[in-house]
């Protein structure tokens, strides 16, 4: 009789093709939901960047209300020439490695609001109090390397994110 | 008796009746519509109970094997129950796992009196 979430991607044109629940959600060299990234890890060699991530939380079930909603992650600097940039975005661009241009991803909480509309690609609003769908507005992430990473392609310590919010 | 789980509420009447989320699973007894059924809070905030068992006379909520009350005798009729869960659901980006997990909860109560200002009183519990 609470809520219930699961995450969801959006890969593709306008990284509007959702998939939920999936198991591959690393940063990589490929726009999708199933490769697993050592067979298309990002080229460091050439500091390029991942493609684009785009993220976000559904809610179903019965609620009273939902509000105060924020996304972080639990760190942004994985290693030296290496940066987790992001932001709380209300439409999707098709994922590529071209820099997004999002600052450093908050570690504290960025805001985002709720929308009925898939991948919360809408403005939304900051609080529900229909029960039954909703979504939280994707959250878009990249991992960048710059002139400075010295590493070739392989693990980063595994990173988190987190959608924080309250609920009656 | 199942434990009350940590953010969960319970609410006692008059006549000694308790109302407890965790020992009822969250579905509210009081349901008059199974397809879309009252949560516990919901039918506290609404009084259902109360014209079997009277007034309610405390609000509690748990966190972490401790219980905390409102007492509410001497509240005015318009008194509403607050109870904010602070939820979090985390991703692992390497494995894909979620964790579902809380940091605490806020809870009391709030009216308007009888001059139009708004009253309450909200503990924020971690």
């Amino acid at each position: 009789m609470a809520s219930t979430q699961t995450w969801s991607e959006g890969n593709g044109a306008t990284a509007a093709t959702v998939t939920t629940s999936r198991a591959e959600c690393n940063w990589k060299n490929i726009d999708d939901s199933t490769t697993a990234y050592t067979s298309s890890p990002i080229n460091s060699t050439t500091n390029s960047n991942s493609f684009t991530k785009y993220q976000s939380l559904y809610f179903a079930g019965t609620w009273n209300s939902i509000s105060v909603v924020t996304l972080f992650i639990d760190n942004n600097a994985p290693a030296t020439g290496l940066s987790i940039v992001g932001s709380v975005v209300t439409s999707g661009t098709t994922p590529s490695t071209t820099a997004s241009g999002d600052s450093a991803l908050s570690t504290t909480g960025l805001a985002a609001n709720l929308t009925t509309t898939a991948m919360g690609y809408a403005a939304g609003s900051s609080s529900s109090t229909a029960s039954g769908a909703i979504n939280v507005n994707a959250l878009r992430t990249q991992l960048q390397t710059t002139s400075s990473y010295a590493g070739g392609p392989g693990n980063i310590t595994s990173r988190t994110i987190t959608c924080a919010w309250t609920e009656s | 008796m199942s434990l009350p789980l940590d953010t969960s509420c319970q609410a006692e009447y008059e006549d000694g009746f308790i109302l407890d989320e965790t020992e009822l699973n969250d579905y509210s007894p009081y349901t008059t519509d199974p397809e879309h059924p009252d949560n516990i809070l919901r039918s506290i905030l609404k009084k259902h109970p109360e014209a079997e068992h009277g007034k309610m006379v405390r609000f509690s909520v748990f966190w972490k094997d401790k219980k905390y009350d409102v007492d509410w005798v001497g509240l005015p009729d318009n008194a509403r129950p607050i109870r904010f869960r602070h939820n979090r659901s985390t991703r692992d980006l390497d494995t894909g796992e979620i964790y579902f997990w809380q940091a605490g909860v806020d809870f009391g109560y709030q009216y308007t009196d009888e001059s139009g200002k708004n009253v309450q009183e909200i503990q924020e519990i971690r």
